[in-house]
């Protein structure tokens, strides 16, 4: 009771003098008891006159004991000096019973926003706790607080049972500690969390939520046009605050409030994106690396640049174009590895007119592990000594050229009869170049391979079986080739042959023809092919096919002839974790002349690039998703080590390779902070090796923009809440937060009286 | 006025009267008092038949004066006749209980018998001196002394006695004058009624009625307390009732209308009914001066003087 009093009085005990609203009462009863004595002769009038006016005289009587009565309150509330709070304090600090306040405080990456000054919105945020604390402290000293950071529901930070003194040093002295995640955990992941806390709690307990943070529109607003349980943002659902506005159904003692600390007009670059276009990085080899830039500032950046580094070595700086508000930009990074094993590439967007003020997610990194080359398996069907007249000869030439500039392939040349023997998993392609015959082992084994990653090339050629070809490898669709076989169509007619008539510019296979190198493709010319009919075509015209649909990826022409049935040149499909890329044309210069054209080389090595069984390493994760490493037991030992971005201020951790299904694999999921981090294997030579894998900030999380109070109340349309923008405003000075209200209250008590005396005197007068 | 001493217009006033000691030194008093305010004397009644001279007193009708005589002797006298003493007054006074109010009262205020009394008195001794003849009815729920109209002093004497013998120790009651008024009132008279009305209404007009068919003139001098007219009490107070068991504890302020109101309703109703009777009725409180009440009386026995 003193509680609530105390929530809108500073003198609460003073509020007793109320119970002096008897004294009117009392004063009534007893001048009823005393009076004076008359012996009265005119009775009779009297008594007609008692009998005439009873009921009104009674009602004004009750009249003037209520004003009287309302008088004595009104003095008794003056006294004990009622106040008022804004709204804004009111919401805070929510009804006068005793409440459990949770208190969330978000610690996503995003809360390290620069305010100026050296504080941060999270540093804000702090600041706003604290004083909530320290303001229902002085207010409510017996409220208990819980405070817990998004990143950790399950961990509350402090859990104070009450709000003395003590209680909040201690929450100071948390606060004080830094929290600051690398996360993209907002105050919306923690929503399911404390609605299990509270509903763990009794029923009847009053309960106050808090939810401290930017309230990032990614976070909590449904993108246009999404409807509800929509897929997407995942947090913009209108079910983020479902788990409390389930439990607001039943404990209507529930409060929520949004305690907004965000900055009003943020300025951020960020790195979204890195990724190598390569399947693997080979040393020596020019790699290319796409940057995704985004600018989440209103407005435009015109001095932008992004700044690459390979194992701390800058690389040139690349002035970036006009980078509009809101948009994304692509930048390549072309890195060249110098040896081979580990190595990290890192890329910064920097500009110094944005004064980008949450510098955490300008950078953005990927750990690469550098192969001496990309082994290659060229099956020759048709093997020479002659270089123009053995089969793959030119295509070995073109896939590892001599000269300055290294392909990084490491070609490997067998006869079709060694193929069974051959050990595919050494490699990351396979070249079958005009292979007469396959037999079951072979296709077996081709299968085996490319379902488990490996990318396989087939050129047609004259040697080739095409029945024999359909039957084991396309297997009506269900096989290895991307289109079943046809017959063997001799252009020799036409004077000059075919030509190549479209291609797919969009494929990693013809990037290089991009543009007015598209022309290159022109001119090569063919004189004969195989007819080929791609799986998918086939796929509607038999009862396997609708397996093929179903179980199969459809094959992709990716170019073709100019002839009058614009034959198929290139044929890709998807097999297992594999590709396949069929050619209709031979390899050799037998059934063309694109050996001698200049297209030939690029297309070769890309074709033999995109098919190429991807690197097992993954370099780059994000933030709080666990780093998995697979580890060739043969090569390392078990035991590793670890090094953290905090190395060497923080000790490397020992760290031990467990056995799972794809073999052994390194395990490490307390990836809280961005940075790289550097696993130091034992070879079992007994040296050391590194590998190095980059933890990178959510992307997502860099999107700054808040959403506004309306914004929130459409989104979060299930439960009341209230919405206070500027803790520091009014919790800097308490007694800003308490308005006094006595004098309208004694201007109200002059007032009664004044009437009660009005009042007194008419009905006297009338009487 | 109320302080040192009056002249004798000033005995005219309740609140100078009380101060006097016995009620025949306040009627006279009060007949000296109104006397000398008049600018004809009321003593001399003037009839054709010449009797004496008596000198000039101031307040004398100056047609009387004897303007020969003051030829020959230099000193005004008045010529006065023999009037027949013909008329008779009946003075019937309310001795009930409630003619007690107020009974705890202040100095220099008269209860409504003192104040009826002393208007009885001043009328007797302003007739005798008149020689008209005046007789006395004292009444509660019987008539409790009666006394026959006689003109002399010794009689005067023995009515003021009487007065002030009177016991106010009964309630009003209903009809004892109509039981009894026949029997004690022979003669055609002037009537008068000096009570508070605190008594059965019906009755009392059925007297009145009685009174008007024996041919009497009759006045009603209605004497009331200013606390029975305008009921000023302010705190709470407890009403016991003088005549009856009945008590009331109300705050005043809040009946106070309605007790006006009802006053005014019963006064309303005895003036109607007075004026439809051709009866007199004087309103008196006992704060008004009492020449009010002899000057109505005058006025009335010079109405019937005329008629």
């Amino acid at each position: 009771m003193m509680g609530w009093l105390g929530s809108w009085l500073f003198h609460p005990a003073l509020a007793l003098g109320g119970a002096a609203v008897a004294a009117p009462i009392l004063i009534h009863i007893f001048s009823r008891r005393r009076f004076r004595v008359v012996d009265w002769a005119a009775m009779d009038f009297l008594l007609a006159a008692l009998r005439q006016n009873r009921r009104q005289v009674q009602i004004e009587q009750i009249i003037l004991l209520v004003l009287r009565c309302l008088a004595v309150l009104l003095l008794a509330l003056m006294v004990a000096r009622p106040f008022l709070r804004p709204a804004a304090a009111a919401a805070l600090l929510g009804s006068g019973a005793r409440t459990e306040r949770i208190v969330v405080l978000d610690d996503s990456f995003s809360m390290q926003y620069g305010m100026g000054a050296g504080e941060t919105v999270f540093s804000r945020g702090c600041k706003a706790v604290e004083q909530l604390a320290r303001w229902v402290g002085s207010e409510l000293p017996n409220d208990s607080l819980t405070l817990i950071r998004s990143s950790r529901p399950d961990q509350p930070v402090v859990a104070l049972p009450n709000l003395s003194e003590e209680n909040i040093a201690k929450l100071r002295d948390a606060l004080s500690q830094p929290m600051a995640s690398d996360l993209a955990r907002g105050a919306s992941t923690a929503v399911a969390s404390v609605a299990e806390m509270i509903e763990r709690s009794p029923t009847q307990t009053n309960t106050a939520v808090y939810l401290v943070s930017d309230f990032q529109k990614v976070d909590w607003v449904r993108p246009a046009g999404q409807g509800g349980g929509g897929q997407g943002s995942g947090a913009g659902q209108a079910s983020v605050i479902a788990p409390l506005a389930a439990l607001a159904e039943t404990r209507k003692s529930l409060r929520l409030t949004l305690v907004d600390v965000g900055a009003d007009r943020p300025v951020n670059l960020a790195v979204t994106d890195i990724a190598s276009s390569a399947t693997r990085a080979v040393a020596g080899v020019r790699g290319r690396y796409d940057v995704t830039m985004a600018n989440y500032s209103d407005g435009d950046v015109s001095d932008g640049e992004l700044r690459g580094s390979i194992a701390d070595q800058a690389l040139p700086t690349i002035v970036l174009p006009r980078f509009d508000a809101g948009r994304t930009l692509a930048e390549p990074l072309e890195v060249t590895f110098g040896q081979e094993g580990a190595d990290r590439v890192t890329a910064d967007v920097v500009s110094a007119a944005a004064e980008d003020r949450l510098p955490i997610d300008n950078r953005r990194g990927v750990g690469v592990e550098v192969a001496a080359g990309v082994p290659l398996l060229l099956v020759d069907g048709e093997p020479s000594s002659d270089g123009y007249r053995d089969e793959v000869y030119l295509l070995k030439t073109a896939l590892s050229p001599a000269g300055r500039v290294a392909s990084g392939n490491d070609v490997r040349v067998i006869a079709d009869d060694q193929l069974d023997a051959t050990d595919l998993t050494a490699f990351d392609a396979v070249f079958l170049a005009n292979v007469y015959r396959i037999d079951e082992v072979a296709q077996r084994k081709l299968e085996q391979y490319v379902r488990d990653g490996g990318g396989l090339v087939i050129f047609a050629g004259d040697q080739v079986d095409a029945s024999l070809y359909n039957e084991r490898l396309f297997a009506g669709g269900n096989g290895l080739l991307p289109a079943e076989l046809g017959e063997t169509a001799n252009a020799m007619e036409a004077a000059d042959g075919v030509g190549i008539g479209t291609w797919d510019e969009g494929h990693p296979i013809f990037r290089p023809f991009s543009g007015e190198a598209g022309r290159l493709l022109k001119s090569p010319r063919f004189y004969a092919y195989t007819a080929a009919r791609p799986a998918a075509t086939v796929a509607t015209s038999g009862p396997t096919t609708t397996q093929i649909a179903t179980t199969q990826p459809g094959a992709r022409v990716i170019a073709s002839l100019d002839d009058a049935e614009h034959s198929p040149l290139l044929v890709e499909r998807s097999f297992g974790a594999g590709r396949v890329v069929l050619c209709t044309t031979s390899a050799d210069l037998e059934w063309n002349g694109w050996a001698r054209d200049p297209s030939y080389l690029p297309t070769m090595l890309q074709i033999a690039q995109y098919v190429s069984r991807p690197s097992s390493f993954v370099g780059q994760v994000t933030a709080g998703s666990p780093i998995r490493m697979n580890l060739d037991a043969n090569r390392f030992a078990l035991q590793a080590s670890l090094r953290l971005p905090s190395y060497p201020a923080d000790p490397a951790y020992p760290i031990e390779a467990k056995s799972g299904d794809g073999g052994f694999q390194l395990l490490w999921e307390r990836t809280d902070r961005v940075g790289i981090y550097a696993f130091e294997l034992k070879r079992t030579s007994g040296e050391s090796a590194l590998r190095y894998v980059a933890v990178n900030p959510e992307a997502r999380e860099s999107d700054l923009r808040r959403a506004n109070r309306a914004e929130l109340g459409d989104a979060l349309k299930e439960m009341k809440f209230e919405y206070v923008r500027d803790v520091g405003a009014f919790a800097d000075e308490s007694a800003t937060a308490r308005r006094e209200i006595w004098w309208p209250i004694l201007l109200a008590t002059v007032a009664i009286l004044m009437l009660e005396q009005g009042l007194a005197r008419w009905f006297g007068a009338r009487a | 006025m109320s302080s040192g001493a009056p002249g004798a217009a000033g005995y005219l006033r309740p609140e100078v009267l009380s101060r006097l000691g016995g009620l025949e030194i306040r009627a006279r008093q009060v007949v000296e008092g109104f006397v000398s305010g008049m600018h004809r004397s009321p003593y001399r009644g003037y009839s054709v038949e010449f009797a004496e001279h008596r000198e000039y007193v101031a307040g004398d009708d100056t047609r009387h004066l004897d303007w020969r005589v003051w030829g020959r002797v230099d000193r005004l006298y008045i010529k006065q006749y023999e009037e027949e003493t013909n008329l008779r007054t009946q003075l019937l006074v309310d001795c009930s209980k409630s003619m007690r109010y107020p009974e705890r009262r202040e100095p220099g205020r008269m209860s409504k018998f003192e104040y009826a009394a002393t208007l009885a008195a001043s009328l007797a001794f302003l007739l005798t001196h008149q020689q008209d003849a005046v007789g006395l009815l004292l009444f509660d729920d019987a008539v409790r002394a009666e006394m026959p109209a006689l003109s002399s002093q010794a009689h005067l004497r023995a009515l003021v006695a009487q007065l002030e013998r009177a016991l106010l120790e009964r309630a009003s009651g209903s009809d004892v004058l109509t039981r009894d008024l026949h029997s004690k009132l022979r003669r055609r008279s002037v009537v008068v009624l000096i009570s508070d009305l605190l008594m059965d209404t019906d009755a009392l007009l059925r007297t009145l009625d009685r009174m008007r068919h024996e041919r009497h003139e009759v006045i009603v001098m209605h004497v009331l307390d200013e606390d029975e007219r305008e009921f000023r009490f302010q705190q709470h107070t407890r009403f016991e009732g003088l005549e009856s068991a009945s008590h009331l504890t109300v705050d005043p302020q809040s009946l106070r209308r309605a007790y006006l109101e009802e006053l005014a309703k019963f006064l309303t109703r005895i003036r109607g009914e007075c004026l439809n009777r051709q009866v007199d009725f004087v309103e008196l409180t006992t704060t008004q001066p009492l020449d009010v009440a002899l000057r109505r009386y005058l006025a009335m026995r010079e109405h019937l003087r005329k008629r």
